[in-house]
């Protein structure tokens, strides 16, 4: 007894050692994003990494038949309205079309198989990623192809068209899409592997154009925001601070690293009772025209999209419960810039895509939902975040929040 | 693996002790010399030859440069000067990968070795090897403790180990007591600069990276000169956090403590500041440059000259960057003009000097801390808006923003500064209530670590 008091630090430091050794701490909450440990990056990492191309890879290849099947009902079926052998060709032109389109998906399977066996043989990883980013390469360029011969069939079938005289608009409808369809296709030239692939897997759904409807031709006012609420992470809270006439005009309720899962029910808000919570402030507060949202980035580490929508989803309809009148924003995450998310195992651009993917499908134009893609006011042309825009390849620098504002001015909903 | 990680604290470091402990005397710098290797590799398992490499090539060369031998002692050091340099350059150019982990410090000791043999100051009966052994010198340049970030401890501390001599004492009773007291006088040091590190510097650093992500144009003044005050004591407690460590488990494997910050921001002149900060990197400086080209003996010129001389090799072992050399250009500066002063035997020179360290050096501090000297000039707009108008938009409640945010770090941070309060906790590092003080500090820094990381120390990167 006598002797423990001569050692309190080893008894104490040992004690801990022996419960570090067995549970790690995992009582201490971690954050998401905190750094991956030695152990965890030797051992199980990469294989995570192959099942991510797996996944993207099917995904490609399913948007690609998709696609193709699209292209061949479109070019078959009923709405073409021209002279029977031009009508033939376009058919035979389709069918290659989706002949070319099948090779790739079939490429594309080919991919994902390799992928596969990237997660069996963990030490090879890097070559076989190299070998997948050919293929992967490839794939991108048949659906260049594709694309190509489509636009080729279009142009076909737009030239007989316009000569008809009827129906311009529809077609001309057309061609944009397929310009669309070669633009998504002709990104293979970056150096890294997984953007072609992953892109197109989430550029060609883009299921906001179906439903989101606000489009301004105008810019409005700054006191369009005089009814609006902002709820967000430090990028919001960013926004508030850099952007005096917003600030002067809108409410935020942001706080640095909030979650979709903290948004409404840790107490951040300060009022002149203390702290509150947005729920709280939601309910026996005032009643907002507009809410803004933006939040992810700092979960984008954990769960799955399914369970962020779901999550983002919960908060909306609380949202809407307590404010039924108001419009409701959902902003894209904001991408981080290219070498950031060439770099992070979790924050990278992929991942913000298929998260702001999956958040866009909650837009319902009936029930005042909206999406807005904010990413289009801070490109940099490769679904990037412009790095000039931002000094921690992050968060916006002060000067860079009028690009944010500006956007919303223009993309507002009146 | 950073001493920090708690990989390290709870699982290597103890596995490591018991290792250590239970092989007998004879075969201790031998564990030691292979643990730190253990520990290189999972720190930058591809540069691990390199060590090995270095570490083989000095011991080569020690018996010849014992000899008296002058063109070995040329050949043994150039060659570790050109492998350090070619490293920095590389990494300077290309990418920061090509500079192995720690190469800066333990080329350091590689050298101060050569030198040492040279000099007649290694322990050896005939020639080299009778009184240090290969063994000794591996281990002197491996040693984990000192391997990432120094402290550049000299071969004479080396020798002065405890745990490599047959005790002296032979009742088991009393070698185990001191055995105990060894460890927990290490654990002391390292939980208190453990804390240093977690709980003030890495506590402090969102504030200036808040600076950074807004950009510099964009801050108001008054968080400007916050921001500075900040980073300094962030870069002090950072580099002070870690040498504590560092030290703590030097003492822990028997090693005398190794001193590498002496209450710095106390200095009466900024010559004085730098001797009293990074001391092994100073007096290493000292010894095996400066005093060799003449020191001070020759002349007004000449000292001034070595000085540079100094302060140039000082900027370049911190990295090749324009940051580095406008610091360390501006620190040169401001040595010679306190020189000058002394010359004169200035009244006053008290108070200049105090300007110099608590105004000047922070100023300086910035120059390491900013890489781009466009970027340096926006952020001396803001310092000094006289000087002209920035193209920003100020948040204008920054500064109260970050007080209340950072308050209770910068609070604390600069309480320790004081030599009294400093030294009141060492004092008395024995009282309960004390030890009970250090147990909580513990936990906290564990809790900090865990939840959010700890940023790599700083002078990881030199």
């Amino acid at each position: 007894m006598r002797f423990g008091f001569k050692c309190p630090l080893i008894l104490a430091a040992t004690a801990a050692a022996v419960i570090y050794g067995f549970t790690g701490f995992s009582f201490v909450a971690g954050d998401d994003l905190s750094m991956p440990d030695v152990f965890a990056v030797a051992s199980g990492a990469e294989n995570g990494t192959a099942a991510e191309i797996i996944a993207v890879a099917q995904d490609a290849c399913e948007a690609l038949a998709e696609e193709a099947s699209e292209t061949d009902r479109k070019l078959s079926g009923d709405d073409i309205i021209i002279d029977a052998a031009p009508s033939e060709e376009t058919a035979d032109i389709a069918e290659e079309t989706a002949d070319t389109a099948e090779e790739t998906a079939d490429i594309a399977e080919e991919t994902a198989d390799t992928a596969e066996e990237t997660a069996d043989t963990a030490e090879d990883t890097a070559d076989t990623a190299e070998e997948t980013a050919d293929i992967a390469e490839e794939t991108a360029d048949i659906a260049e192809e594709t694309a190509d011969t489509a636009e080729e069939t279009a142009e076909a079938e737009t030239g007989e068209t316009v000569d008809k005289e009827d129906g311009p608009g529809e077609t001309a409808d057309k061609e944009e899409g397929f310009e669309e369809r070669a633009d998504t296709a002709v990104i293979p030239e970056e150096e890294t592997s997984l953007p072609p692939v992953q892109k197109a897997a989430v550029t060609d759904e883009k299921p906001w154009e179906r439903s989101v409807v606000h489009t301004a031709t105008d810019t409005v006012e700054a006191d369009y925001f005089a009814d609006a609420l902002f709820i967000g992470d430090s990028r919001t809270v960013g926004l508030s601070q850099y952007c005096p006439e917003l600030d002067e005009q809108a409410e935020f309720y942001s706080k640095v690293s909030l979650t979709v899962k903290g948004a409404l029910d840790k107490p951040f808000v300060k009022t002149e009772d203390g702290r509150k919570t947005v729920d709280e402030m939601l309910s026996d507060g005032r009643q907002f025209g507009k809410i803004y949202i933006m939040l992810g980035i700092n979960e984008i580490g954990g769960g799955s999209d399914e369970s962020f929508a779901d999550d983002y989803s919960a908060m909306i309809d609380r949202i809407r419960e307590k404010q039924p009148n108001a419009m409701i924003f959902i902003q894209s995450i904001m991408h981080v810039t290219k070498r950031k998310s060439d770099s992070d195992r979790h924050i990278n651009n992929p991942r913000i895509d298929s998260r702001n993917a999956a958040i866009a499908r909650l837009a319902d134009a009936e029930k005042g939902i909206y999406y807005v893609d904010i990413n289009q006011a801070v490109d940099d042309g490769e679904g990037n975040l412009t790095a000039d825009l931002s000094f921690d390849e992050v968060h916006l620098k002060a000067v860079s929040y009028g690009l944010w504002y500006d956007f919303l001015k223009t993309h507002a909903h009146i | 693996m950073s001493f920090t990680d708690l990989n390290f604290v709870f699982r290597f470091l103890p596995v490591f002790l018991l290792l250590y402990y239970i092989f007998p005397v004879s075969f201790r710098p031998y564990v030691l010399a292979a643990g730190s290797l253990v520990f290189y590799a999972f720190a930058d398992p591809r540069c691990l030859p390199v060590l090995i490499m270095m570490g083989i090539w000095n011991c080569i060369m020690a018996p010849a440069c014992a000899k008296k031998d002058k063109a070995a002692l040329c050949f043994g050091v150039g060659l570790d000067i050109v492998l350090l340099c070619a490293a920095k350059i590389l990494a300077a150019t290309y990418d920061p990968v090509f500079l192995p982990v720690g190469m800066s410090f333990y080329t350091f000791r590689m050298i101060a070795f050569l030198a040492d043999s040279y000099r007649g100051k290694i322990p050896s009966s005939d020639g080299w090897g009778g009184g240090t052994s290969f063994a000794d010198a591996l281990c002197y340049f491996f040693m984990f403790p000192q391997l990432a970030m120094g402290p550049i401890m000299r071969f004479s501390d080396y020798r002065k180990c405890a745990a490599f001599r047959t005790p002296v004492v032979i009742k088991k009773s009393v070698r185990f007591r001191n055995l105990i007291q060894r460890l927990e006088n290490g654990m002391t040091f390292f939980i208190a600069g453990m804390a240093f590190k977690v709980l003030l510097a890495d506590h402090l650093e969102p504030l200036w990276q808040s600076l950074n992500t807004a950009g510099y144009e964009s801050i108001s003044t008054p968080l400007a000169w916050l921001g500075i005050a900040s980073r300094s004591m962030q870069i002090y407690y950072d580099f002070m956090g870690y040498s504590l460590m560092a030290a703590g488990l030097g003492v822990m494997l028997g090693f005398p403590f190794v001193k590498n910050f002496d209450q710095p921001y106390a200095a009466g002149s900024v010559s004085e500041f730098y001797r009293r900060w990074h001391m092994t990197l100073g007096s290493f400086f000292r010894d095996y440059v400066y005093i060799p080209m003449g020191g001070s003996r020759c002349g007004w010129a000449r000292t001034a000259a070595n000085l540079a001389f100094v302060w140039l090799l000082t900027g370049i072992w911190h990295g090749i960057t324009p940051g580095f050399f406008i610091w360390s250009g501006s620190l040169l500066l401001l040595i010679l003009v306190e020189k000058a002063l002394d010359e004169r035997g200035l009244k006053r020179k008290k108070v200049i000097g105090r300007i110099n360290v608590l105004f000047f050096i922070p100023l300086t501090w910035c120059a390491f801390s900013i890489d781009a000297p466009g970027r340096l000039a926006a952020y001396f707009l803001r310092l000094f808006p006289i000087l002209g108008d920035s193209a920003g938009i100020v948040y204008r409640g920054d500064f109260k923003a970050a007080l209340e945010e950072y308050g209770i770090y910068l609070f604390f941070s600069l309480v320790f500064l004081f030599p009294q309060v400093y030294h009141y906790f060492g004092k008395k590092r024995r009282k309960p209530a004390v030890t009970v003080l250090f147990i909580v500090l513990f936990a906290l820094c564990v809790i900090s670590v865990k939840r959010t990381g700890s940023n790599p120390f700083m002078y990881a990167g030199f």
